[in-house]
């Protein structure tokens, strides 16, 4: 039967498919894929994972000791060998130069700029920030009844919400934007209404938070750019140049996605008309249209991983339905060394050119006749393990850039914190500045515990809230540092891990197909007794094996 | 010429064809090529390896350098609040729910950190031994020389059966000869 299938092989393709059994070889391929399979590259990652957590924890601890001692510090500093309430003022003032901000500010607020002293009345971060807090949540709110009421994310709500198109009245949803428009048209009626009206609500709660940020944004860059590192309004404008650059990332992908889909479009149109006379120059150019808008796709939002991911999952795509078409009856073999063709569709066509975007593809892709050219699946198999390693990737971009923001906004809600306390600090020693002989009542603090006078009751309630915010600014830095250098740390374990993956992906393929190639090779032996047995059958005496 | 005769004649063809080169293995190329990624993905993660070892290091003194600093601050703290306790200094107590009041504050409001625990040696994976494995099929001879034997074996079988064929047609001949004659 080996050797009837050796000269079919013969006959139809000269020597292709037919190949002699080594042992050896068939061992080595062997070894090759246990070996690879034995490899462990997961445990390896974790490991480095594992000692990454180890650092930053033990950053995270540092943290904590060293804000332990800056507060007992404080705490000493006044208790000398004589209590030095003075200190306390002293210490506040230090606080204040070092966060641009004045604490002890009173009389008439002006929040559009900076007082006279160049810092920053403490009343106006407070008060823009418990505004924005509370407005903020007020859009939380709306944005979950948004959801739930059009089952779709409401509209990003950042810099551009001023723009988003307000839907009042009994107006029809054309001036809406595309995704919601679709879902509201065939609408009327109370679920037109009810949609109109969480929609309304939405985009009303989302430019007052944006109003609010504008506001903050032009006290806290009044100062320009000469604001001292980790100060208030320096952090803020970090968050927000952080924030900033991740939306205007996320915006660049969308675009950039949106031209892919439209190309798309086009190239799928063209492969409708395959009698039009123009077909082949109309299909070329939409398919140049395709190439360019996934490569541009591919570089969009790059920090963000977004545009990086979405050209992967195209791609992705366009290799299943190549891997889908080559697997189907129609399609032509695909063997080793022997090129492959399946019937040509629209979609094949759409996804063929996606394809022409792909280095290590594009070559073997073309159109002939109403047939498909394809790459050879074992290229296709190892070009679609890369474009999932690049989306892992891309995702864990998108986790970092993410995680970027939220270690400054943490860094940044510290702050605002230490501000609360200070001014707490700053109106406890107020009041104990103003006691005097006739306001002597003496008082249990809730810190102190005893009995002692207004003034002493106040300076003690003043150290404990300013003991206290010396220990969350000095922690709050200490983590900033630390949450930056993981993130770093953990951004280029990220890279490692792709290129791993990257590795394993080309590598796996080939091995696979080195143990299968080895192990369907014709053994000599069976070549022999089919030779002996045809010889015993014409009467001549062959010993097999000889 | 009977099939038995063809067949062999083919194969004694095809494999001449595979001895001097023209059954190529179609993966030969690949092999090469990937016994090279193997080596590189090896000597890549070997320095990985060695890179990261040296960057954890630098980092694990710069942290031994900054706790013991904290260390002796604090221990300069615990002296003197030690001190107002033996001294009876009534403000002693005081400091102590200062104390406790921050670390409250911080437990109730910040997140807390998770403990710290040693590194572990990272262990590379063995490429090694697909590297090994993957060198010794990309330098390994391809089954030509085996080819080679077979053809020539091949070859003496095709020999015989012609002779036997050429021996019983002459046989035949004779016989038909002898029947012609009597």
């Amino acid at each position: 039967m080996r050797v009837a299938v050796v000269c079919v092989c013969l006959a139809l393709g000269g020597c292709a498919g037919a190949h002699l059994y080594s042992a050896q070889r068939d061992g080595f391929a062997n070894t090759a894929k246990t070996a690879f399979a034995a490899a462990d590259f997961d445990g390896f990652m974790k490991t480095r994972r594992a000692n990454l957590d180890a650092l930053h924890a033990r950053d995270v601890q540092l943290a904590e000791a060293r804000a332990k001692v800056d507060r007992d510090r404080a705490i000493l500093a006044i208790f000398t060998s004589q209590t030095n309430w003075a200190q306390l003022d002293a210490g506040m003032n230090d606080a204040d130069a070092r966060l641009s901000v004045d604490t002890s500010a009173s009389g008439p607020q002006d929040c559009a700029r900076p007082a006279a002293s160049g810092k920053l009345d403490v009343r106006c971060v407070l008060g823009l920030e418990n505004q924005r807090g509370q407005h903020q949540a007020d859009l939380d709110a709306s944005a979950d009844g948004f959801r739930l009421e059009w089952r779709a994310e409401p509209p990003a709500c950042d810099g551009a919400a001023a723009a988003l198109p307000r839907w009042d009245g009994g107006a029809a949803p054309e001036a809406l934007p595309a995704r919601y428009r679709a879902i509201a048209k065939p609408l009327e009626g109370p679920f037109l209404a009810t949609k109109q009206l969480t929609y309304a609500d939405y985009v009303a709660k989302c430019q007052t938070v944006q109003a609010d940020i504008a506001r903050e944004t032009r006290l806290m860059t009044a100062g320009g750019a000469g604001w001292p590192t980790d100060s208030v309004p320096d952090l803020y404008n970090r968050v927000a140049a952080a924030r900033k650059t991740y939306t205007d990332q996320v915006a660049e992908a969308q675009r950039a996605e949106d031209a892919l889909q439209k190309a798309a479009e086009a190239l799928k149109a063209a492969s409708k008309t395959p009698d039009s006379p123009t077909y082949a120059a109309d299909v070329a150019a939409a398919t140049g249209g395709v190439k360019s808008a996934l490569d541009a796709l591919e570089s969009a939002g790059q920090a963000v991983g977004l545009g990086q991911s979405a050209a992967a999952k195209v791609r992705l795509a366009a290799i299943d339905s190549f891997l889908d078409a080559l697997s189907a009856p129609a399609a032509a073999p695909s063997t080793a060394g022997k090129d492959a063709s399946v019937p040509l569709t629209p979609e094949l066509a759409q996804a063929a050119g996606v394809l022409k975007s792909i280095p290590s593809l594009a070559d073997d892709v073309a159109t002939v006749s109403n047939t498909l050219h394809a790459p050879h699946l074992s290229a296709l198999e190892i070009e679609k393990a890369r474009q999932t390693a690049l989306v892992a990737q891309a995702n864990r971009t998108k986790s970092r850039a993410q995680q970027r923001v939220a270690i400054l906004q943490a860094a940044y809600d510290d702050r605002v914190a230490q501000l609360r306390l200070l001014r707490d600090a700053r109106l406890e020693r107020q009041k104990a500045l103003a006691g005097g002989p006739g306001n002597s009542q003496p008082r249990r603090t809730p810190t102190g515990g005893t009995w002692m006078s207004v003034e002493e009751a106040a300076n003690t309630e003043a150290l404990n809230a300013y003991q206290i915010s010396v220990y969350v600014g000095a922690r709050a830095l200490s983590l900033l540092r630390a949450n930056q250098l993981d993130l770093d740390e953990q951004a280029s374990a990220d890279t490692a891990q792709f290129a791993i993956d990257s590795y394993r992906s080309v590598l796996a393929t080939p091995i696979g197909q080195f143990v299968a190639y080895e192990g369907a090779g014709v053994k000599p032996a069976e070549l022999a007794q089919s030779l002996a047995n045809i010889a015993t059958a014409v009467g001549v005496n062959i010993v097999a094996g000889k | 010429m009977s099939r038995a005769t063809a067949l062999c004649a083919s194969l004694a063809a095809l494999l001449a064809a595979a001895a001097l080169g023209g059954c190529a293995n179609p993966l030969a190329d690949y092999e090469t090529l990937t016994a090279k990624t193997a080596t590189d993905l090896d000597s890549k993660t070997q320095q990985y390896i060695r890179d990261t070892n040296a960057l954890d290091a630098v980092r694990e003194n710069e942290q031994r350098t900054a706790e013991q600093r904290v260390l002796n601050e604090s221990a300069s703290v615990t002296m003197r609040l030690n001190a107002m306790g033996l001294t009876g200094d009534p403000r002693q107590p005081l400091v102590g729910k200062l104390q406790d009041s921050g670390a409250q504050y911080v437990a109730a409001r910040l997140q807390q950190p998770s403990a710290a625990v040693a590194l572990t040696s990272p262990k590379a994976p063995n490429v090694a031994d697909v590297v090994k494995a993957l060198d010794q099929l990309a330098r390994e001879p391809k089954a030509a020389d085996q080819a080679k034997e077979l053809a020539a074996y091949f070859k003496e079988v095709y020999g015989d059966l012609k002779k036997d064929q050429t021996a019983k047609a002459a046989e035949k001949k004779v016989s038909a000869a002898g029947a012609a004659t009597k």
